[in-house]
């Protein structure tokens, strides 16, 4: 339950910060309709309420209300409510439980405008208000105070790469294998999500191969390496400028050229879109997704890889976050091209793929558990109609749902970074003489 | 019956020596999970009946009152993700994550995990299909940890 002085906080940043292409939004909303069937929340649930234009009006309501003469003269007229507790709670619902700020309603919008970027000023408000689900805010506090979201010490990661280095080096049979840790002078740092370190470190394995084949000079950092940003799924954009912040002024203190972000859709798109708003500046660094690097080392003859080695046929689902927000489409398709036998789409794909039903944050608000689940019911079909047996997906976040999507609706797929599946189909480059 | 470990109250070996005094844990915290955990567990708190047991969980389904943990519950946990009958590889994993999230308040990298249990990678993901977080430390009666997972 939010307090009055909640409400008033919500209030203040409705009536003091709204930005002019928000209010340009919540003005031009002419509540046709049209994005309903785009929604992956809708198509699951049916329910009026999981339209975009519905949550749209969550926050659109109040703006009448306060910013326009009708909806503070008349506000009954024109549809216009008072920002209370209780519409606070209701925004919570569609902000959060019913919205993964996917994007994908901008693409059918009659009149142009970005829903999600209304839903995600409505966020800002509950931030405000003190209403962003708790695990949204723990793993952002997190990061703000460790520098990474899951608490990892320098010693954690240290020793993890170590044990991977040497895993690695028998697994390869190569001893010349390397997962160099802050070495100054290399050309690419190459950064993680925690998630990496803690539970599941054979991306980390798969990125080295794939280094090592290509001969990058590069490294890893073990400190300020977190790509994920949870300021940002809080719509706190000062939390979100500070964790971006840490990741790029650590390449520029390395001196790297090029900063690699590991397979992580909102990762990417904080770190290469966002961030130089955030920071007001342009990073020193180029910024660059592991999904064009690979692309890249293709193109350039650098790794060669047997697509046979992958027999089994794969499809590949487009995280939001690099596909439709962050222009990286193709690059991860030619790739696959060269490391799968059989590589089959999903329908629909590339920017008007569904969300896993993970994003947003979702999968951090336990409290919306269960319609996450629901939700990533259009995904599990989309996967079942491909007849695939692997899946893969450039982003952490995406896979964790997929998993679960994956035991949930019986899917019975292997799911995988798209750097596994390379590294599987990797020609080892010939020993240096 | 004391086991020694310094969360005996929570630790689910044998029996506690009386109520403990406050929350569960409190004095041997983090001060995250004193800070988060009791909050959850009031905003989240569900059920969930497993072989005609009830257990208050979080809407994931991750034990909500640690204390009430042992073998018994965590082979009804086990059920529950589809693991019918733990075997002593499963059960070498979960017994180590329970003891270092006893002693530390938090689930263990899985480095230490494979080191200790001298498992392989692989077979661990083999062993525990929703993964090391949603599978081997629901069963182990963990909060569900930070992060994306």
């Amino acid at each position: 339950m939010a307090e009055a002085a909640a409400v008033e906080r919500a209030l203040g940043v409705l009536t003091e910060r709204l930005d002019e292409r928000t209010a340009a939004f919540l003005n031009a909303c002419v509540r046709c309709g049209l994005c309903a069937d785009s929604c992956h929340v809708h198509l699951a649930d049916g329910d009026p309420a999981s339209t975009p234009v519905a949550k749209v009006e969550r926050v659109a309501k109040h703006y009448r209300r306060y910013h326009t003469l009708l909806g503070r003269v008349v506000p009954g007229l024109v549809g216009a409510e008072d920002l209370t507790d209780a519409a606070l709670q209701e925004l919570v619902a569609a902000a959060f439980g019913r919205c993964t700020l996917c994007g994908r309603c901008a693409l059918t919008c009659s009149v142009g405008l970005d829903p999600s970027a209304v839903i995600r000023f409505g966020r800002t408000m509950l931030l405000a208000a003190g209403l962003v689900p708790k695990g949204i805010l723990a793993n952002r506090d997190a990061a703000l105070e460790t520098g990474n979201n899951m608490r990892l010490s320098r010693e954690d990661v240290v020793e993890t790469i170590q044990w991977l280095e040497e895993d690695l080096r028998q697994t390869l049979g190569d001893p010349a294998v390397r997962l160099p840790v802050d070495e100054a002078g290399a050309r690419v740092l190459y950064v993680l999500n925690p998630r990496e370190i803690k539970f599941f470190p054979l991306s980390i394995s798969a990125a080295g191969a794939i280094f090592h084949a290509a001969g990058e000079s590069w490294t890893l950092t073990s400190t300020d390496f977190d790509i994920t940003n949870y300021g940002f799924f809080a719509a706190d954009a000062e939390a979100a400028g500070a964790i971006s912040a840490k990741v790029i002024e650590r390449a520029e203190a390395l001196g790297v050229e090029e900063l690699v972000v590991a397979e992580c859709g909102h990762g990417y798109r904080t770190l290469r879109w966002e961030a130089p708003e955030w920071l007001g500046r342009a990073p020193k660094v180029r910024v660059v997704s592991f999904v064009e690097k690979m692309a890249e080392y293709l193109a350039d003859g650098r790794i060669r890889l047997a697509p046979t080695r992958n027999p089994l046929p794969v499809t590949l689902h487009d995280p939001c976050n690099l596909v439709r927000n962050g222009g990286v489409i193709e690059e991860q398709r030619v790739v696959l091209r060269s490391a799968a036998a059989a590589f089959v789409e999903m329908t629909p794909n590339r920017a008007e793929n569904y969300c896993c039903g993970g994003g947003g944050g979702l999968l951090a608000a336990s409290e919306f558990a269960a319609q996450r689940v629901a939700a990533g019911r259009i995904k599990a079909d989309q996967i079942r109609a491909t007849g695939a047996k692997v899946v893969t997906s450039p982003c952490h976040n995406c896979i964790d749902q997929l998993m679960e999507l994956n035991r949930h609706y019986k899917l019975g797929v292997e799911v995988k970074t798209l750097g596994e599946v390379v590294a599987d189909a990797l020609v080892p480059p010939p020993p240096v003489a | 019956m004391r086991c020694g470990h310094p969360r005996h109250d929570v630790c689910g070996t044998g029996t506690t020596d009386g109520p403990p005094a406050g929350r569960p844990g409190d004095a041997l915290a983090p001060p995250r999970a004193a800070a988060v955990g009791p909050q959850r567990a009031e905003r989240d708190m569900a059920e969930i009946e497993i072989g005609g047991r009830t257990f208050a969980v979080d809407e994931e389904g991750f034990l909500q009152q640690p204390e009430i943990w042992n073998e018994e519950v965590a082979q009804l946990f086990a059920s529950s993700e589809g693991i019918e009958a733990m075997t002593p590889e499963h059960w070498a994993v979960v017994k180590y994550i329970r003891d270092y999230w006893v002693e530390h308040g938090t689930a263990p990298l899985i480095r230490k995990i494979t080191q200790t249990t001298g498992l392989n990678l692989r077979t661990i993901y083999q062993l525990f299909t929703s993964g090391p977080a949603k599978g081997a430390c629901k069963i182990a009666g963990l909060p569900k940890p930070e992060g994306c997972v």
